[in-house]
């Protein structure tokens, strides 16, 4: 592969999983090291990928994969059985809500939401791949797919609802006049 | 299929409308149509994604990030092919990486030595590993003769002519678009490997006069700077052998 596709390869797709990354690893060191994880694996192997069009679905599978080695040393699996199941009404307000937010706040909730929903909710959210795709990426059945998401909406719903709660109630403090009292 | 199923399946529906010819919504959106609630809620929800996703896509990637993966792919080498190896690439792609983001990274190593100077300590000991590239026979003439000078000290001034040094069949690499030149050669037996990079090509690199050194295992590495270079010396013989040409 030509210096030139590939940076065309890593122009199309290193924010989306720059982004995929950050849902997953929480923080932008070890994101922007399991995007550069990723690429050098397809610099290495996956450019004798045939089918460039597969290329998105193998690189997205391969950082997941590569997020998945690095955690299994000591993370916690959450299990989709000790789970309640999704709430799936939306409130109009819900949307306004959202929409006031910054990218940070909502990325911030989204990393509150558990792994096991947190990984295909993002990848739904980016809207690189369809919902079949992301059965393979995450090596899931289709139907845990949409389980996960249906539960990780509603699960990411009630963390920017707290949220939301927690600033309105959040007490704000004055500056203090110089040399005198607070009023 | 009842409403329930419906929002279940059109649950994974892309806000964008992308996924409107896929057959497996097919009879959910006609139910959308046909049930005035169902379609309000399915209005609601693909608005509420679509508020989402527009936040998500509005987190950037770190500056660097883009020029960090196209770096550490494009580490080449202008004369051989070993460096297809995944030993050297990986090696290559881990100093890019640190020198792009040099001070917000910590390298577990640990120690006084900074992460890029480790890093290029360590690049260089992986690549003399690295099977089939130049031999301790491939420096010649005088700079093979300075080298192989029994009390030489390398740290006193090592005069490297690049170009003299491509003609006299030393091997250069390219690590991120900069070159850098090695030479093997032997002294006293043992096999010693010298790189060298020029100063400023790597602003993140620092200077320095006094030589880092880095030991892996019986490996050993030392990082030096003078005027023009920084330079890597590597041998396999340990730090002992090293430290005689310092």
């Amino acid at each position: 592969m030509s210096n030139e596709v590939f940076a065309q390869l890593v122009d199309a797709h290193y924010m989306s999983l720059y982004r995929f990354a950050l849902s997953l690893a929480r923080n932008s060191a070890d994101a922007g090291d399991l995007v550069q994880q990723t690429f050098f694996i397809w610099a290495t192997k996956g450019a004798s990928l045939r089918e460039t069009a597969k290329a998105k679905s193998w690189l997205f599978t391969t950082l997941y994969r590569e997020f998945l080695r690095g955690r299994r040393r000591g993370g916690r699996e959450t299990f989709i059985e000790d789970l309640p199941p999704g709430e799936t009404d939306i409130a109009a307000e819900e949307i306004d809500r959202v929409a006031k937010l910054d990218g940070a706040t909502v990325v911030a909730a989204l990393q509150q939401v558990d792994e096991v929903f947190r990984a295909p909710l993002t990848l739904f959210y980016l809207e690189d791949l369809a919902y079949h795709e992301i059965a393979e990426t995450l090596e899931v059945p289709i139907g845990t797919v949409m389980s996960r998401l249906s539960r990780g909406k509603a699960q990411l719903r009630a963390v920017l609802a707290k949220e939301e709660a927690g600033a309105a109630t959040k007490v704000v403090s004055f500056p203090v006049a110089k040399g005198g009292k607070s009023a | 299929m009842t409403n329930q199923e419906a929002k279940f399946t059109l649950g994974a529906y892309r806000a964008s409308g992308q996924d409107a010819g896929d057959p497996a919504y097919a009879e959910a959106l006609q139910r959308t149509r046909d049930d005035p609630q169902l379609g309000a809620w399915f209005e609601r929800a693909r608005a509420h994604d679509a508020a989402v996703g527009a936040k998500l896509r509005e987190i950037a990637p770190p500056a660097e990030l883009r020029a960090a993966i196209l770096a550490g792919a494009r580490a080449s080498t202008t004369q051989r092919t070993w460096w297809r190896q995944p030993v050297w690439l990986a090696a290559a792609a881990a100093v890019m990486v640190l020198l792009a983001v040099a001070g917000r990274i910590s390298l577990k190593r640990g120690g006084e030595i900074d992460a890029p100077t480790t890093a290029l300590a360590e690049l260089a000991l992986t690549d003399m590993s690295v099977k089939g590239h130049g031999g301790p026979d491939a420096a010649t003439g005088e700079l093979k003769t300075w080298l192989r000078a029994p009390d030489g000290k390398l740290t006193s001034g090592v005069h490297l002519d690049f170009a003299q040094m491509r003609a006299q069949g030393c091997r250069t690499l390219s690590l991120g678009g900069h070159e850098v030149a090695e030479v093997c050669f032997e002294r006293g037996g043992i096999e010693f490997h010298l790189y060298a990079l020029p100063l400023g090509a790597m602003p993140e690199l620092p200077a320095r006069a006094v030589p880092a050194l880095v030991a892996r295992a019986t490996q050993a590495a030392a990082v030096w700077s003078d005027s023009k270079f920084h330079y890597v010396l590597a041998t396999a013989a340990g730090m002992d052998a090293l430290k005689r040409l310092l």
